[in-house]
């Protein structure tokens, strides 16, 4: 066999996809310039088009790759040139290398065309992004142009295989697609049954293989395609986890959760619930990616950060090539615990949980795994101690006396701080029916929240003490720690909300008002100066007041101003986001699905703004308040009253 | 007759597929509590329209291309007619087709046509049938006639994404420029060997 012919076969290739190759190329330079051009002329529009741009790209090399490929197979037999093509001194097997290997080189360059121009016009943080996005595009694609190559063999139309083969793709990755998010929501599905439908599929393709053999195939390079095909089924199924994490550019006006973390330096993005956690840092706009896929942000009511907002608690599901879950190896005794059994019940974990713990460093992206366990023990995460960044776990150890359940404090880098070892003379007690574990000893009594992360210490002497439920609204220490509010109990009976020096015994308790109040809500302002408080007054009407701990001073605020605003204290849900310097305080009201944000001065509580429909994000480092609404984000100034449009890259300068 | 024929052999083999297919999925989503019925509804909506779309790029494409790759241009260009009435002939048949794919997919439900604009078809039409007459293959105009659309798309939605009606916009920069590429086809057709 010459080297003449293939040569000719190869150049003929390149010449039927050459137009389409040139069009390509013109339309990804078209988009990057007038986006550019875009961005320039209205900077205001920075977010514009980002969405654009992905699902621009997103299509053009799923379309492009597809085309060149049902292109190849189809142009020469509608053309009536297969017998040309046949009669030359090329082995088919050649014929078919060739057509492929012009249409792959025609799609990779267009790809490498893509990156290098988007980075030339300025995309280079975007691209970094992009690209672990991209390689979702790219593994589709492969699908699709295994499955046309399947396609075009059997049939000779280029719409027919074109079509079919896009079907084809789309119910292979659909199918898996679905599976694996399945599996990601329902660890406790028995994995036993993804084998069972793994093994069917690979006895269809084999026999589906059979039969065609049986029948005679025509040439070598069809018994190529099939082998290709099955062997791309087995690829695919290796790499489901990409598919069903076909999450978006992380883009902060459609994002699920969107949170200012760390003192206000950052911004959490997660697009959907299974889609890694960014955080875009306000002052430069650049954003990094922290966690990997399914890590789990938000359960319960909140995002769960430390006290100084540095660390987040993620729960991260794993997943060996995103389809196996990888359980928890814990002994039988373990399993069979009650507390690991309450604990797996609230999570939602399942008997044999895939999913572990992770303390995320916002700023440095260091994560540190919890999971890092001997099968005799179990530690699960509890919540952040208020007042530093201490991480409580409950540590569950397999002893030959029975198990032994013990809290111990970590730090964010993992490093094992405090141990409370149960021993005989203690008292020590599970709640679960309050969802609460509760730890009593001689003189202290420790609860802690599972559910909603939230723990309680203090001095009780020798008495017995039942958990309160409203209790858990409370936020116990004062950032600065030497403050506490905690519940006392009167001669009549009654329970009482005290707020308490740490470390001054001699300064008398303050009382905040009794437990009957409904729905009390304490903040504490940023320097510990003072507490926010929202509780009924003696008309039993719910107020907004400021106590100062100092001066014991009582301050009401905005109780008078208008209907609207009391409406707005009065609501069961509050949400309050107090300004650093504490001299602005935002409060959200949720009411049938519309959200209206209230922003007041705590010196001049009369003058107020509203935003109607908007969602509030919180106060940034450039000491503005950051809210959603639509598919903009504003940033409102509270020094001149001014409403913009906020993009990253500017906080400071802006502020 | 000839563009019934055409569209019969092409379509048949996919469009049982596609039923296939749609059924499957619509007899799975029952099983699947993690996808909320909107979404699948959506999932399943989204597939057929870009099925839909597909099929017509290649009836805009086969109208202007088919002849060509069949090799029955010259046959075409003896006949003694003009090369705009024939451009007319094929492309309306094709064109008629296309608008009564696109009632099927949109029925009679006025929220779909909101959602799903109908001005895209028009635009994928025109270009597909347009790029047939300067790509020689069907799949290739079919496929630039796509690129050039989402092209369109993109740089519409870049400039008016804050707008409050950019669907209702979008529409009719769709027809606007559907309307554009088809008038530039005819005026095309009679230069292209």
């Amino acid at each position: 066999m010459g080297n003449d012919p293939v040569r000719a076969l190869i150049w003929k290739e390149f010449r039927e996809q050459i137009n389409l190759f040139a069009l390509s190329l013109g339309a990804v330079t078209l988009i990057f310039v007038f986006h550019s051009i875009m961005r320039y002329v209205k900077p205001e529009h920075y977010w514009a088009g980002h969405d654009a741009i992905v699902t621009f790209i997103f299509i053009m090399w799923l379309v492009l790759s597809t085309g060149t490929i049902a292109g190849a197979f189809s142009s020469d037999r509608d053309r009536g040139a297969c017998n040309f093509i046949a009669a030359l001194p090329v082995r088919p097997l050649w014929i078919w290398i060739v057509k492929v290997s012009v249409a792959a080189y025609v799609t990779a360059a267009v790809v490498i065309f893509t990156l290098l121009t988007g980075w030339l016009f300025g995309y280079s943080n975007e691209l970094s992004l992009l690209l672990p996005h991209l390689i979702i595009p790219l593994r589709l694609m492969g699908v699709m142009v295994v499955c046309t190559l399947f396609v075009a063999v059997f049939f000779r139309r280029a719409m027919t295989i074109w079509l079919t083969g896009m079907l084809l793709g789309t119910v292979l990755i659909m199918g898996y697609f679905l599976m694996v998010l399945y599996l990601a929501w329902e660890p406790s599905f028995p994995q036993w049954s993804i084998y069972i439908v793994l093994g069917c599929m690979v006895a269809g393709s084999a026999w589906a293989d059979g039969v065609i053999l049986s029948g005679g195939l025509r040439s070598g390079f069809q018994k190529g395609i099939l082998i290709l095909f099955v062997s791309g089924l087995v690829v695919l199924s290796l790499t489901t986890e990409y598919f069903a994490t076909f999450y978006r550019y992380p883009d902060p006006v459609t994002a699920r959760t969107l949170k200012i973390v760390d003192d206000g330096n950052c911004l959490l993005i997660q697009s959907d619930l299974i889609a890694p956690i960014h955080v875009l840092d306000i002052e430069t706009g650049v954003i990094r990616r922290v966690s990997r896929r399914f890590a789990l942000c938000s359960w319960g009511e909140d995002i769960h950060l430390s006290q100084s907002g540095r660390y987040m608690l993620v729960q991260q599901y794993r997943y060996l090539f995103g389809l196996f879950p990888l359980s928890r190896s814990m002994c039988n005794d373990l399993q069979s615990d009650p507390a690991v059994r309450a604990i797996q019940r609230h999570l939602h974990l399942g008997s044999r949980p895939a999913v572990n713990f992770q303390v995320i460093d916002l700023r440095t992206g260091h994560r540190f795994d919890l999971d890092e366990f001997e099968r005799s023990e179990a530690i699960f995460p509890l919540g952040w101690h208020p007042g530093d960044d201490l991480l409580i776990c409950l540590s569950i150890c397999k002893t030959p006396r029975g198990n032994e359940r013990n809290l111990c404090t970590f730090s964010p880098c993992g490093d094992l701080i405090r141990q409370w070892k149960s021993c005989q003379d203690c008292r020590y007690t599970l709640s679960y029916g309050r969802e609460s574990i509760v730890k009593i000893d001689h003189v202290e009594m420790e609860t802690i929240n599972p559910c909603k992360f939230t723990y309680e210490h203090m001095v009780i002497g020798e008495t017995e003490w039942n958990p309160v439920d409203s209790l858990e609204e409370v936020p116990r220490l004062s950032p600065d720690g030497l403050w506490e509010i905690r519940i006392e109990i009167d001669d009549s009976g009654t329970s009482h909300f005290v707020c308490k020096s740490r470390h001054d015994s001699d300064n008398p308790s303050f009382d905040l008002g009794s437990l009957s109040t409904l729905h009390p809500v304490f903040r504490w302002m940023p320097d510990s100066s003072s507490v926010l408080c929202r509780r009924d007054d003696e008309s039993r009407q719910p107020v907004l007041e400021m106590f100062d701990p100092l001066t014991q001073s009582v301050t009401p605020l905005a109780s008078t101003v208008s209907e609207a605003f009391s409406q707005v204290v009065r609501s069961s849900q509050i949400y309050f986001a107090v300004s650093e310097n504490g001299k602005w305080i935002v409060i959200r009201e949720q009411a049938n699905r519309s959200a209206s944000l209230f922003a007041f001065s705590v010196d001049n509580p009369q003058t107020f703004k509203v935003w109607k429909g908007a969602e509030a994000i919180g106060w940034e480092y450039g000491k503005r308040f950051l809210y959603r609404t639509g598919k903009m984000i504003r940033a409102w100034n509270p020094r001149t009253d001014a409403d913009s449009d906020w993009f990253p890259g500017r906080g400071r300068r802006q502020a | 007759m000839k563009m019934w024929i055409m569209v019969r052999r092409e379509i048949v083999v996919p469009g049982a597929l596609a039923a296939v297919v749609i059924y499957l999925i619509t007899a799975m989503s029952s099983h699947l509590p993690l996808l909320q019925p909107k979404s699948m509804q959506s999932f399943i909506m989204t597939m057929l329209y870009w099925m839909t779309l597909s099929i017509t790029a290649f009836l805009g494409a086969v109208s202007s291309a088919g002849d060509r790759e069949n090799n029955s241009w010259n046959f075409n260009r003896s006949l003694p007619v003009t090369m705009e009435r024939i451009w007319t002939e094929r492309t309306m048949t094709a064109f008629i087709m296309t608008v009564l794919l696109m009632f099927g997919f949109y029925g009679w439900d006025p929220i779909r046509i909101i959602e799903y604009s109908p001005g895209l078809f028009l635009t994928v039409f025109a270009f597909s049938n347009l790029c047939g007459l300067g790509l020689r293959t069907v799949i290739h105009g079919a496929v630039a006639g796509l690129i050039v659309t989402i092209v369109i798309t993109s740089t519409a939605y870049i400039l008016l994404e804050d707008n409050a009606s950019i669907s209702l916009i979008l529409n009719g920069i769709h027809v606007m420029a559907g309307l554009a590429g088809l008038i530039s086809s005819f005026i095309c057709c009679r230069w292209v060997e």
